[in-house]
């Protein structure tokens, strides 16, 4: 093949060549000893110091022969029976980290959890975790977490606690003013019928439900209007051949992205010779979701809405309906050709394509129920009555502001909400605070929210408390602790009845409830209570035969009124203030792991920066870090830019989330909190703000971005062929083999090879599945103790994590195409770090692993600089594990490094060696598939694959002889055990380079 | 003289004085490490004279990394009739009552860098005395042998070129309790021996 492969990039830096840009990058270590201002205090050894160690040589020379400290064993007294020291317990249960309730198992060890895992038997999320569920474990071990209930900030009993809030409630009630109970919309049923309790008890109590990012409420919304329920539809894009996505960023971070990512790879499997839906992005700034379509429109923020009319006018013309408050509704500027095209694919696939809108916007969430009833779409991608069903009685929080500036309200109630920081009217919430009676936040730290309240219940976390979720019609997910709670803290649900005058522990509550109305659904004859809830409880999740629903039916009337409210703003710059993948709305702002994992389309950590398309930034003459002062209306921010390739002129895209206050020691002042610069339209919040001006302020931040750490030097680490070309030639765009002729086979080799007689140990990584959502990340962190290093160590380069992926840009700045590619070590037969180790650290195993061995390790780093896939990791500090309570979380079946030894990916040796063990121990032959990497497990794209390929039928051992394989760098011979796979795009033109 | 070199002298030093310490040995061996316990137990009586099994106490040497030191409450499971009065049997039912555990004193300690895995052992057919030397002739327990790197690998040198077989496992295969509970099918046990080819990597024991 003649054709030169195609140019790829990292930044745009690297795509103008640009010399200066580039220079911090050419040295595999950013600056050279002495090491400046260090993370932990400066060494400081002294004469004093000297005088120390000759004390203690004198002493080693006396007992050098004698015994090592008295270590003592202390055993349980009464052992449970389920537990044996040293063996790993699992519980099945649920993640609260989003809305999506995906199904958990939770490995604990000597009584603490260390790791969350995917459940494969929850249908919901099929054993895979996003990051935020990964990180989950670290919040539970949070240091910042309030450990007591308080009053004023000052420590009271619970029972002391308890009196106040139903005297309080009493008192509230016999003046006849309101309570308030301020709520998340998806709380579990059994959450929803401890509620209703507490709302029987208090007649003048009401419900309001608030969601920072205002998307499942617009949903919700859309639906009561069009469908005459407040539901959030299940929608199902592994049954869609096109899916048009306007803004919706469903594999980062839309309602139910884990899900969503394994169906989509379904959906997409062109290997599998399954047809390959094609993906339509519509998005001023990229998201994970726009970086993976196979078309992407860049439009401005108020476009997008206006695209989706458009979309939808085609589509009503082509039904030959008409569909009231359409005409109104201005054009887009899109191309119509692009807009032809996709209601053209549209409905050449109607009843299997899937019509899904972002945002916070309910004439927006309209336009997409229309169009899906258009494209006949309900019943098979979308099941309006399949999903998540929202309360129909919730007030709303503007409608909470109005009634506390009435002076109505005699007491609110927070369960677990932090408006405070995520509402652009958070700063009027202390005031009009003030002059309610009573005040209690059930959060769980002494939040922005909490502290404005006068009493603090604080909830233990997820992994402490039970509950149950119901993601979706019939599928019923528990949770159970891992853990009894760490501090003096109570389950939310439990305060919740104590206060309504029945004290039952959310235990009880939960299994009578499942006694009374689960149980009777599930047709199990013979089966006793007891026995289906230890199962449901050690299966973690139920699945009830569903009785069918009457479809909700499409209504018309109230379109026209909502449509006719849309305009498009004529303004310069357009706000987009959007959730970051890790962060979301920030609630999990004080997890270092989830402020160190780099953006997968930005790859910033530690901060949100504005980001800025390429044409503009040169425009204003900005280049990444400038600040700039962004003003709307009232409120002014500064923010350092970002250039971001596929960013639409007109949008300046930052981040929600960050920038807490009082999150604690970790998250406090990471970033800047831009809540404050949305806008309130008829009481409901946008996050998509017209009408905003920057200016440039002269002023320079660095900005700690990891893509740039390592340097392509022009190689082609990423392949990719156009589905037809695939299709043709399973080859295609895998064509080229290191120049060295054949397959990567090469005639001279100056080292003599390695003999595996048992396993090989090898991984395969598909970057057609890969989305680069980053779980794998999260995951490997948390598996390998893997030390989060900060914002100033992450600048220096001198991030830890063993596992990255680098996103390669391809093509046109404005919009260009991406490829994500997870990197790990490569485990090379011949790794050019072992030829240099001057102490054989680093070593090869007869499995085909290329070990590091720490104790032998003395840090000359010669093996980073000889590595060409730049994977290893130096420990310039002794991280701090000075937290106690943050050191619970360590893995004790992996090493904790020190300062000034190398570390690497060890394809997860401890779960290699556990897994050979197991089945030796238990008399059975390993299977493939038995030992799962960290990154592996979690993956929602099924994109790793980890096994023997010594063994010819395991799934690793066929993908390496596929024709999609690839491996890195063969022309250097390094013959690594990685096996990547070309990514298939379906962009429709004819080749794909 | 700068901070560094008063160090490096200091640490040259130590080095120094190890080396006319007289130690003989590798650094680490404790060969004959015999620590006094809290409470008399004599090994010497349970697995010696009454013949009790090693794992009727260290329940975790057949399934875990450790074999487990034994909870108070599984003496009791005999000391409720048996010399109820000894002043050492006494000193464990107080411990029980209190709920407050014996603080045993370590005696076989491994580097925390090295990943020992007693089930991988003991159901590979290894006597506990093989490495554990005569226990149940023990008054008091003493580390028997070195325990070192180079003693470990001595014997898993050996092991692989001699490819001998493990015997039955007798632990419970996974899935084989739930099994035997729910009435779902048993796992099918290998239909091939298992070869004892013990690694010689250093990932063996250290990841």
């Amino acid at each position: 093949m003649s054709d030169p492969l195609p140019k790829y990039w990292q930044s745009l830096a690297e795509r103008a060549t640009d010399a200066a840009w580039l220079e911090p990058s050419r040295d595999e270590f950013a600056e050279e000893l002495p090491v400046g201002v260090a993370a932990t205090p400066p060494d400081a050894s002294s004469r004093r110091d000297f005088f120390k160690l000759m004390g203690l040589s004198a002493a080693a020379a006396m007992v050098a022969c004698q015994r090592a400290p008295v270590q003592k064993l202390i055993p349980y007294v009464s052992r449970p029976d389920e537990v044996i020291p040293g063996t790993a317990l699992w519980y099945a249960s649920t993640c609260e980290g989003c809305s999506a309730r995906c199904g958990l198992l939770l490995k604990t060890r000597d009584g603490r959890p260390i790791k969350v895992e995917g459940n494969d038997e929850h249908p919901v999320s099929r054993g895979a975790v996003c990051a935020v569920g990964q990180a989950s474990v670290l919040s539970l071990y949070d240091a910042s977490r309030a450990r007591f209930p308080s009053r004023d900030c000052h420590r009271v009993s619970w029972t002391d606690l308890d009196t106040e809030v139903k005297a309080g409630l009493r008192k509230v009630a016999e003046a006849g003013k309101a309570i308030r109970l301020v709520l998340p919309w998806v709380m579990g049923p059994t959450a929803e019928a401890g509620v209703k309790r507490f709302l029987a008890a208090h007649p003048l109590a009401r419900t309001v439900r608030y969601e920072p990012l205002g998307e499942l409420a617009a949903i919700g919304d859309a639906y009561r209007l069009t469908h005459g329920a407040r539901v959030v539809p299940d929608h199902r894009f592994d049954r869609a051949q096109v899916i048009a996505s306007f803004g919706a960023d469903f594999l980062g971070t839309w309602v139910s992205p884990v899900a969503f990512t394994r169906q989509y790879t379904e959906a997409r499997d062109a290997a599998g010779r399954r047809a390959m839906a094609r993906h339509y992005q519509i998005e001023p700034v990229m998201t994970l979701t726009g970086a993976a379509a196979d078309r992407r429109f860049v439009v401005a923020p108020s476009e997008v809405t206006l695209a989706l009319g458009d979309v939808v006018r085609r589509l009503a013309v082509k039904a030959g309906r008409t569909v009231p408050g359409l005409s109104g509704l201005p054009a887009s500027r899109l191309e119509p050709a692009h807009l032809d095209e996709l209601a053209d694919a549209l409905w050449s696939h109607r009843t299997e394509s899937l019509v899904v809108c972002g945002g916070d916007e309910v004439a927006a969430q309209v336009l997409a129920a229309t169009a899906n009833v258009l494209l006949g779409n309900e019943g098979t991608t979308v099941l309006p009555t399949e999903g998540v069903e929202l309360d129909e009685q919730a007030l709303s929080y503007g409608e909470l502001l109005t009634e506390l500036g009435a002076g109505g309200v005699g007491a609110v109630l927070f369960l677990g909400v932090n408006p405070a920081h995520a509402d652009p009217r958070g700063a009027a919430l202390g005031a009009l605070l003030k002059g309610v009676p009573l005040t209690v936040a059930l959060n769980d730290r002494l939040d922005e929210t909490a502290i404005l309240s006068r009493l603090h219940a604080p909830a233990s976390t997820p992994l402490e408390s039970w509950g149950d979720a119901e993601p979706r019609r019939g599928v019923l997910s528990l949770r159970q602790p891992a853990v009894a709670p760490l501090h003096d803290t109570r389950d939310a649900v439990e305060s919740l009845l104590k206060w309504a005058d029945s004290p039952v522990s959310h235990h009880d509550f939960l299994r009578a409830r499942w006694e009374a109305e689960v149980f009777p659904h599930v047709t199990q004859a013979g089966t006793s209570f007891d026995a289906f809830w230890d199962d449901a409880v050690r299966r973690g999740v139920v699945t009830l035969p569903l009785a069918p629903t009457a479809p909700l039916s499409f209504r018309e009337e109230g379109l026209a009124k909502v449509l006719g409210a849309v305009a498009r703003p004529s303004v310069e710059w357009e706000l987009v203030l959007f959730p970051s993948v890790a962060l979301r709305d920030g609630a999990s702002g004080n997890n270092a792991w989830l402020h160190e994992v780099p953006d997968p389309i930005t790859k910033a950590t530690w901060g949100n920066p504005a980001l800025i398309a390429p044409s503009r930034a040169k425009e204003l003459g900005l280049r990444d870090g400038d600040v700039v002062q962004v003003r709307v209306g009232g409120e002014s921010l500064s923010l350092p830019v970002l250039v971001q390739a596929g960013t639409h002129p007109s949008a300046l895209g930052v981040a929600v989330g960050y920038g807490r206050t009082r999150v604690g020691r970790i998250g406090d002042g990471v970033g800047t909190n831009v809540f404050p610069l949305a806008s309130v339209v008829d009481g409901r919040v946008r996050r998509s703000v017209p009408g905003a001006t920057v200016v440039g302020t002269g002023e320079k931040q660095k900005l700690a971005l990891t893509q740039t750490h390592s340097r392509l030097e022009g190689r082609p680490h990423v392949r990719e062929a156009e589905l037809a070309a695939f299709l043709a030639n399973p080859r295609a765009g895998n064509e080229a083999h290191g120049g060295h002729g054949g397959n990567g086979a090469h005639p001279l080799s100056i080292w003599s090879g390695h003999e595996y007689k048992g396993h090989r140990w090898a991984l395969a990584v598909d970057l057609s599945a890969c989305t680069g959502c980053s779980a794998c990340v999260v995951s490997c962190q948390a598996e390998n103790n893997i030390p989060s290093v900060g914002r100033e160590e992450v600048l220096r380069q001198r991030e830890m994590h063993w596992m990255r992926i680098d996103r390669y840009y391809q093509g046109d700045e404005a919009n260009p195409r991406v490829v994500h590619q997870p990197m790990m070590c490569q485990h090379c037969e011949n790794a050019p770090c072992e030829t240099v180790c001057p102490v054989l650290a680093t070593v090869h195993s007869s499995e085909g692993l290329n070990q590091q061995v720490y104790n032998r390790c003395v840090g000359t780093r010669y093996c980073a600089n000889n590595c060409p896939t730049k994977v290893r990791r130096f420990n310039w500090f002794d991280y701090p594990h000075d937290e106690p309570l943050e050191r619970m979380v360590l893995n004790p079946d992996v090493v904790v490094r020190s300062r000034g030894v190398m570390e690497k990916c060890s394809l997860c040796v401890q779960r290699v060696q556990e897994g050979k063990a197991a089945a030796a121990r238990e008399g059975r032959a390993l299977k493939d598939g038995d030992i799962q990497t960290a990154c592996q497990q979690s993956c929602p794209a099924k994109a790793l694959h980890f096994g023997d390929v010594n063994d010819p039928n395991s799934r690793v051992a066929k993908l390496a002889k596929d024709g999609r394989a690839f491996r890195l760098l063969e022309e250097l011979n390094i013959g690594p055990s990685i096996t990547y796979l070309t990514k298939i795009r379906n962009t429709g033109s004819g080749s794909g380079t | 003289m700068s901070r560094a070199s008063f160090r490096a002298l200091g640490y040259a030093g130590t080095l120094v004085s190890l080396g006319l310490g007289g130690c003989s040995g590798p650094v680490n061996n404790q060969q004959g490490h015999m620590p006094a316990q809290p409470v008399a137990f004599s090994h010497a009586v349970h697995a010696g004279q009454y013949e009790l099994d090693c794992q009727y106490c260290h329940v975790g040497a057949e399934r875990s990394r450790h074999a487990g030191v034994p909870s108070a409450s599984v003496c009791m499971n005999c000391h409720t009739q048996v010399k109820k009065d000894s002043p050492e049997i006494q000193k464990v039912a107080t411990a029980v009552a209190a709920n407050a555990p014996i603080e045993w004193v370590r005696v076989h300690r491994l580097p925390d860098h090295a990943f020992f895995n007693h089930a991988s052992h003991v159901t590979a057919g290894l006597k506990c005395q093989t490495c554990h030397g005569q226990v149940q002739e023990m008054v008091r327990v003493e580390q028997a042998e070195p325990m070192t790197m180079g003693w470990c690998l001595d014997c898993h040198r050996k092991m692989s070129t001699e490819a001998l077989v493990a015997p039955t496992p007798s632990a419970p295969r996974a899935g084989e309790l739930l099994a035997l509970t729910s009435g779902t099918p048993l796992p099918e046990p290998s239909k091939s021996p298992r070869i004892l080819r013990p690694p010689s990597d250093c990932s063996g024991c250290h990841r």
